[in-house]
């Protein structure tokens, strides 16, 4: 016995050994460019430093100072603004948006999945710029479109005015990303048979119940996968606000990432993006985690 | 009361017509099975019925009422699938009342029809497991459970026994077969396989390339298959099937063997007419060892070579070698037998079959 305990264990030793050599090539590239940056902006993070004279040991100052910063926690509930709002206009939406494709459209929901997927394919940049002249108050096609329907009264500047910036932000979110969700749950969907739809509308269910009874619990590991996705997103998110409002006007807008950028690239005051950067990454592990408990994992049962 | 009729009912898919307007009346209470071979439109007859096809032309009436338009909900039947489409995120328990609970009936009472139905099947213990935790027979039954459970007008079966072994197969058959003489139904049962379909129907509708080819009940399509298709496809081992040619009083072969034309055709055959001769394993014996279930006069007797043997136990099936094909023989308590031996061999004519070699149709008068 001993000794077979004693063959197997070496067994194991000498494949881990071969792993780590596998591992090796990922392993040099993580410990590079995630694990050291983390690290060091850490460490970063109880210094003071303009980017170019040696920094300054400071301890706990940047995070007294962040805890007392109304800018920062105003953002950071932006951002959280910001992941409610996508688990609704984002994901919930693209999982009745796939069942509809999947179920009810049939063979042309293909071109639809496609248009849906436009935003996605297209950098954020760019969205962000066409956004800005759908949005602009003078020549903007939504203001247009207000107007050709007879409601000039509610055309603004939409990025402009502090009153709608954040939500005119919020919505060219949802219609970036909601292809993404879409084409994530178009899979999931397809994976649940035809003949459960069929055995519950045998049932009595209709496309409502359907969705509800048969398709949310059967997809649930996805709804679980995406709303993960989508809260992760939507703490760090940072290049369409940049590029539509840069969180103005007056920090209407504006969210930590946004934030942070400004502190270390107008201000230079890296030691306290640092701690900016530091507090965002370990406030989104824990709401990702939070939420992710709260999902309970799906009850269908494995292995069927 | 729940009959149903099927008027005309034709199914296109774009512009490939599958099934091709077939009338079909079931009576209230029957058990009627659609058989016939792969692509022949059984089960998208079944699914017209069910409501889950739409009907390209033709009406379905379910108990004097045509549903042609309504959904399957409305339709008040229910159907055991192949795949059995339980939802594997519900119990059993709430698998069996998901109907019901939609419907809104109270919980009591959906409590009362689980349990009753459970009881039925004997799947009470089984309740509050989920579908992944069932073996493949447990997983039919609560399939059928949760059928029995509405209370529908009609059951449908769609090959439910398909994804079973043998064995449980065989078992399950017989517990479909009690199921319907406790609930009742009407129940319209599709298969390809044979036997399910003799020992379950009341009639059993044989179908072929989207036409009903006969509907009759196990013992009409056994003895008076009406087409060629039909006696070669009942019937296990099948019938054995050869092309000849009548020819004063006489079937000649295409290698010039010959036998008797069987009476009961006479009249009904003219001399050079082409005529496909079939005649069952059963009726085809080594002498001395089957059953002559007509007149003596009519078993043809003939010394053929073995060619192969197979021995089952109770009974080996002989091949013997007739006209330069080898013809399918039951051989009732066996002997031993070799390959090259040469028998004699009882051909009973009185059982004989002739169809009309160009249509395919019974020459039977």
């Amino acid at each position: 016995m001993a000794s077979g305990a004693a063959a197997a264990s070496s067994a194991v030793r000498r494949d881990s050994r071969y792993a780590l050599l596998f591992l090796l090539p990922t392993l040099v590239l993580v410990v590079g460019f995630v694990a050291y940056p983390v690290v060091y902006s850490s460490v970063l993070s109880f210094y003071e430093w303009n980017g170019t004279a040696t920094p300054v040991f400071v301890g706990l100052d940047n995070f007294l100072r962040l805890a007392g910063d109304g800018f920062f926690w105003a953002a950071l509930a932006r951002n959280l603004a910001v992941a409610a709002s996508a688990i609704v206009l984002q994901v919930l939406l693209a999982l009745v948006i796939a069942y509809c494709l999947v179920r009810i459209v049939g063979r042309i929901g293909r071109l639809f999945l496609f248009l849906y997927l436009v935003p996605v394919i297209v950098s954020e940049i760019c969205i962000g710029l066409l956004w800005r002249f759908i949005y602009n108050p003078y020549f903007g096609l939504l203001n247009a479109a207000l107007k050709a329907v007879g409601l000039q009264s509610l055309a603004t500047g939409w990025l402009g005015q502090s009153s709608t910036a954040f939500a005119a932000v919020v919505a060219v979110m949802s219609f970036t990303y909601l292809g993404l969700y879409v084409l994530l749950f178009v899979a999931a969907v397809r994976n649940v048979p035809d003949s459960i739809y069929e055995a519950a509308a045998l049932d009595g269910a209709g496309h409502f119940r359907s969705l509800f009874s048969m398709t949310i619990p059967m997809v649930w590991d996805s709804v679980r996968a995406n709303v993960m996705l989508c809260i992760i997103g939507s703490l760090k998110t940072f290049s369409l606000v940049f590029v539509l409002t840069n969180g103005g006007p007056n920090h209407a807008s504006e969210v930590v990432s946004t934030y942070l950028y400004k502190i270390g690239f107008n201000a230079f005051e890296m030691g306290y993006a640092a701690t900016i950067g530091f507090a965002q990454m370990f406030l989104t592990a824990i709401g990702a985690w939070i939420v992710f408990r709260g999902l309970r994992s799906s009850k269908a049962g494995r292995g069927d | 009361m729940a009959t149903v009729s099927l008027k005309k009912l034709v199914k296109r898919y774009d512009n490939l017509e599958i099934v091709h307007g077939i009338d079909l009346d079931v009576a209230d209470r029957e058990f009627i099975a659609l058989v016939g071979p792969s692509g022949c439109g059984k089960s998208t007859t079944l699914r017209m019925i069910a409501g889950l096809e739409d009907i390209s032309d033709g009406a379905i009436e379910i108990g004097g009422r045509t549903v042609n338009d309504l959904p399957p909900r409305a339709r008040n039947i229910s159907m055991v699938f192949q795949s059995y489409a339980l939802y594997p995120h519900m119990t059993v328990r709430e698998n069996m009342g998901f109907s019901l609970k939609i419907a809104n009936e109270p919980k009591a009472e959906i409590e009362r029809r689980v349990n009753e139905a459970a009881a039925i099947l004997d799947l009470n213990h089984l309740l509050e497991r989920r579908p992944s935790q069932l073996s493949g027979g447990q997983r039919q039954r609560v399939a059928m459970g949760r059928a029995i459970v509405r209370q529908p007008d009609v059951f449908l079966f769609d090959e439910p026994l398909s994804n079973l072994d043998a064995k449980l197969r065989t078992q399950m058959r017989t517990e479909i077969k009690k199921l319907h003489a406790k609930v009742q139904s009407t129940v319209i049962y599709v298969t390809h396989d044979q036997v399910e379909a003799m020992t379950l129907a009341d009639r059993i509708v044989i179908m072929r390339d989207g036409h009903i080819e006969q509907v009759g009940t196990p013992d009409e399509v056994f003895r008076r298959p009406a087409t060629r298709f039909v006696a070669g496809f009942i019937g296990s081992p099948p019938m054995n099937l050869q092309e000849a040619t009548v020819d004063d009083g006489k079937l000649r072969f295409a290698n010039g063997s010959s036998l008797p034309l069987p009476r009961q055709f006479q009249p009904n055959v003219a001399a050079g007419q082409k005529v496909v001769f079939g005649l069952r394993p059963d009726d085809l014996y080594p002498t001395g060892h089957g059953i002559n279930s007509g007149d003596d006069a009519d078993v043809h007797g003939a010394e053929l070579p073995v060619s192969i043997t197979e021995p089952l136990g109770n009974e080996t099936l002989v091949f013997a070698e007739f006209d330069g094909h080898d013809w399918v023989s039951r051989m009732l308590n066996p002997k031993p037998l070799k390959t090259g031996d040469r028998i004699g061999m009882s051909f009973d004519l009185s059982q004989a079959h002739l169809f009309s070699a160009e249509t395919g149709r019974t020459l039977r008068g």
